[in-house]
Parts: structure tokens; C-alpha cells; sequence
């Protein structure tokens, strides 16, 4: 059927960028560029607060607390840069009309939520065991 | 409900890419609110098995016993409940626009997820200034 799609008869997809899709796909691309900076800061912040701190710790908790800033802030900057090029391609794609722009953008968006799924898989599991430690002490 | 736009000769069609892109957006976005929602009802759980003595063993380890820092903690504690909820709400309303979407080719639930998505954001932007804003003063008393 492609009663839908008069501009394109050889399209087997339905679903077009008209001008209420282009509209909130563009502020959410927006909205996510403002998240994606403002993370970048706030992480680069904790960042130096973490490394103030660390002088006054010492031994293997300076060690462990390394570790785990170090950890963060790569997960952090990974983060970053999906959901940066989820804002940046949206956007240019959506000004320029290119679909291969804005798959870029949403293939972005797609491993930013799935880099996100992943870590909360694992932060429950891990309250899970904590539960499960605390259930039976 | 925002009324529905006609299509044009104009418009842009996502091709498989697209909507395999989307696809994984809306599984996503349930794992994660799946998973939100599981670590939320493990905390009510814990502490309806043993409120007691969690909020005494936070009490004596992280706030030396004083008790009104373990209010403060309560507090602080039901604020996040509060933006658990909010963000279960917008991941789970895209994650659902979205499917319907991909399911019934409906231009105006693909609007609605990415609203929901945009939603998510702006609740996420308010978190990260707040967030922002704490870690500036915590350098400043350093």
C-alpha cells in the first residue's frame, strides 16, 4: 500500500519526517545537546572536586577512589559523545533533509540508550546481591 | 492531542535504517524503565523487610548518628523517588509512542515519542544544573 508515500512509490516505510515529527525530533535533539554538555561540565567538575579530595585520603582507599573517578569519567565522556552526535547530525540532517544524517544522529541516540540499559542491568544486579547479602546477614 | 499534519510530496521518508534505529530507541528505553522500576521496588522492599535497621545502620555509618542529617537523607531520598517516577513515566510513554509507531506507521505517535523523549531531557537538564551547581560550590569550599 502506498497510498502514504506519493513522493516516493519504491518506499516500503510509511512513516515520514513531516513538519510535527521534524518539529519535536528537532527539540529533542536540542534538548539533548544542552544534556550532553552540561554533563560533560558538571562530570569535568566532579572530576577536579575528586582530585582536590583525593589529596586528603591516602592508601588503598586513594587507590580505589582513583579507580572508581576514573571509571566515571570515561563513562561519562562515552555518553557524551553518543548523545552529542544524536544532537549534531539530528539537526544537520533535519536542516539539510538527509535521511543518512538523521539515521546518524538516531543510531547515536540508539547506543546512548543502550550504553545506559546496560549499565543499569549491572547496577541492579549488584543491588540485587547487596539485597540478597543484607537478607541473609 | 496536537492535530495531525498532512503528508507531502516534500517530506523525507525514514527508510529500514530508521526504523530499525527507532526500534532499538523504544527496547531501550523499556530496559531501562524495566530495570528503574525493579531497582525502585528492591529499595521499597528492603525497607519494608527491614526499614529499622537500615535506617539505623545509615544513620551510625554515614551520619555519625545524628539525626537530623538521617532526615535530611529521608528527604533527599524521596526527592529522587519523586524524579525515579518521572523519568519511568517518559521512558516508558516514547518507548510505547514509538512501538506504536513502527507498528501502525503512525506519523503522530513517532511525534509523541519524541516529545516524551524531548520531555526526558529537559527533566534531565534540570537534574544536570542542579547537579552543576552543587559540584561548583563543592570546589568553591574546598
Amino acid at each position: 500500500m502506498e497510498t502514504n508515500n506519493p513522493g516516493n512509490p519504491n518506499s516500503l516505510f510509511n512513516l515520514s519526517l513531516d513538519q510535527q515529527v521534524k518539529s519535536k525530533l528537532q527539540e529533542s535533539a536540542r534538548w539533548g545537546g544542552i544534556f550532553a554538555w552540561l554533563s560533560l561540565i558538571s562530570i569535568t567538575l566532579g572530576l577536579l572536586s575528586g582530585i582536590f579530595l583525593l589529596n586528603k585520603v591516602e592508601g588503598s582507599v586513594r587507590s580505589v577512589n582513583i579507580i572508581t573517578i576514573i571509571i566515571t569519567f570515561f563513562i561519562f565522556v562515552v555518553l557524551f559523545y553518543y548523545l552529542r552526535k544524536f544532537s549534531h547530525h539530528t539537526s544537520k540532517g533535519l536542516s539539510s533533509n538527509d535521511i543518512d544524517r538523521i539515521n546518524v544522529g538516531l543510531s547515536g541516540l540508539s547506543t546512548y540508550f543502550k550504553i545506559i540499559g546496560i549499565l543499569f542491568i549491572l547496577v541492579l544486579v549488584l543491588f540485587f546481591l547487596s539485597f540478597l547479602t543484607l537478607l541473609f546477614q | 492531542m496536537e492535530p495531525q499534519t498532512e503528508q507531502n510530496l516534500f517530506d523525507i521518508h525514514f527508510n529500514e535504517s530508521s526504523t530499525n534505529y527507532i526500534k532499538s530507541i523504544s527496547n531501550w528505553t523499556r530496559v531501562l524503565a524495566i530495570s528503574i522500576l525493579s531497582i525502585a521496588g528492591l529499595v521499597l522492599l528492603l525497607f519494608i523487610i527491614m526499614g529499622k535497621q537500615v535506617i539505623e545502620l545509615i544513620r551510625v555509618q554515614t551520619f555519625n548518628e545524628q539525626y537530623e542529617a538521617a532526615g535530611f537523607f529521608i528527604g533527599v531520598l524521596l526527592v529522587l523517588i519523586l524524579i525515579l517516577g518521572l523519568w519511568l513515566y517518559f521512558l516508558i510513554k516514547a518507548s510505547v509512542s514509538f512501538k506504536k509507531s513502527l507498528s501502525s506507521s503512525s506519523n503522530q505517535d513517532l511525534a509523541e515519542g519524541f516529545k516524551h523523549l524531548r520531555n526526558f531531557f529537559i527533566l534531565n537538564v534540570i537534574i544536570g544544573a542542579l547537579n552543576l551547581i552543587t559540584n561548583l560550590l563543592e570546589l568553591i569550599n574546598l
